[in-house]
């Protein structure tokens, strides 16, 4: 929906992402199991630099702070790949888990249970 | 949406200001503190070379001692001595205290750090709690709540469910010079660090507000985790770039109207 510069978010339309146990007005058809996209990502040395610099006054790391957008939305895309191999259309109970493993980069983890899901309860005025 | 669309996060709007200040205070705190060093090594390394010119230029014209190694006599039959050196020269003021700039450097680097972390970091906290308020008055129609939705929802609304939809808002921040060595006081006598739970507060809360951002037209956001991490930080290293990272996701709820 909201398509801001900083909080830039991927949709996808084939597949619905929620962290909640089931998708209200939604019956599960088939379950596949547990799916998980992981990425470890890093900034350049120059960002690193700026990063260093920032440590002095504080406040935030903006060059790190895209870096988490950025491998956010990597796992996640990696995540819907696998799902969509399966054959799913929704992944719920998505979890994220992130740890630093060096100076300067990230791993980042994401996790979800891949379902295929079918539409019940339609509301009156929603077509 | 249009201003979702064109506004620029408050966050950021002095933030290329600051990086050029402390680049510029740092490189004159650098330059002041180990360039000295140099320039002395160089000077001293200068006035030697010319000495060592000097001395021999003094003995070719006037040797002491013969190819054969017979000492040269004057007139009056005496061998000739070469003249003393002269005295050394006592340093002047601005030499000493350059030397103290020199031996204290560190120090001094330390305290111009801690002061210019102290007043950027100062003036941006203040700035980002003032635009976090604003902010949150903004979203307080949308609820972000940590409980599952059919605890939060009644039977009905959960019916009336239109979409969902997974939201995710981070932030990376770092602390600044002053609270880092305030930090590491406090270590020595225990209790709460009070320059990181304001760290942490900002963070959390930035957050979360970013995560409203992208729903701006839900009516709730159910289920919502957030997570931290310190990120950047070498065990090993003396001057670690110390950074939290703070992840806040949940799901976004539109109900019908």
């Amino acid at each position: 929906m909201s398509n801001d510069s900083q909080t830039k978010q991927q949709t996808y339309r084939d597949m619905i992402l929620t962290n909640l146990e089931t998708i209200p007005n939604h019956t599960i058809l088939n379950h596949f199991g547990m799916v998980s996209g992981s990425v470890v990502r890093a900034k350049h040395i120059g960002t690193d630099f700026l990063a260093g610099i920032k440590n002095i006054v504080g406040g935030e790391l903006v060059g790190y702070t895209k870096l988490m957008e950025e491998s956010r939305a990597q796992a996640v895309d990696r995540m819907v790949q696998q799902s969509r191999h399966l054959g799913a259309n929704a992944i719920t109970n998505i979890r994220f888990a992130t740890s630093s493993i060096t100076a300067g980069a990230v791993d980042l983890y994401v996790y979800g249970t891949a379902l295929r899901v079918e539409k019940t309860v339609a509301p009156s005025s929603y077509s | 949406m249009q201003t979702f669309r064109n506004r620029k996060l408050p966050l950021l709007w002095h933030q290329k200001r600051i990086v050029v200040i402390s680049l510029t205070l740092f490189l004159l705190a650098f330059a002041t503190c180990f360039n000295w060093a140099g320039w002395q090594s160089i000077n001293i390394a200068k006035a030697e070379t010319i000495e060592s010119i000097n001395q021999y230029v003094d003995e070719v014209e006037h040797p002491t001692t013969q190819p054969n190694g017979v000492s040269v006599l004057d007139e009056n039959g005496q061998p000739v001595q070469t003249q003393p050196p002269p005295a050394e020269e006592p340093l002047d003021v601005a030499r000493n205290w350059l030397e103290i700039v020199n031996n204290f450097g560190q120090l001094i680097m330390i305290v111009v750090l801690a002061t210019v972390g102290f007043v950027c970091g100062t003036i941006a906290e203040k700035k980002h709690y003032t635009s976090i308020k604003r902010r949150e008055l903004k979203f307080r129609e949308l609820p972000a709540v940590p409980i599952r939705l059919h605890h939060f929802l009644s039977a009905q609304q959960q019916e009336a469910v239109v979409e969902t939809r997974l939201v995710t808002g981070c932030v990376v921040v770092s602390q600044d010079y002053f609270k880092m060595i305030l930090a590491n006081l406090k270590n020595f006598v225990g209790g709460s660090v009070s320059s990181y739970e304001s760290l942490m507060d900002r963070a959390r809360r930035e957050a979360i507000l970013r995560m409203k951002e992208q729903a701006p037209m839900a009516d709730a956001i159910v289920n919502v985790r957030l997570e931290s991490v310190t990120m950047g930080k070498d065990e090993g290293d003396k001057k670690p770039i110390c950074s939290i990272q703070v992840l806040a996701y949940g799901t976004a709820v539109t109900l019908q109207r």
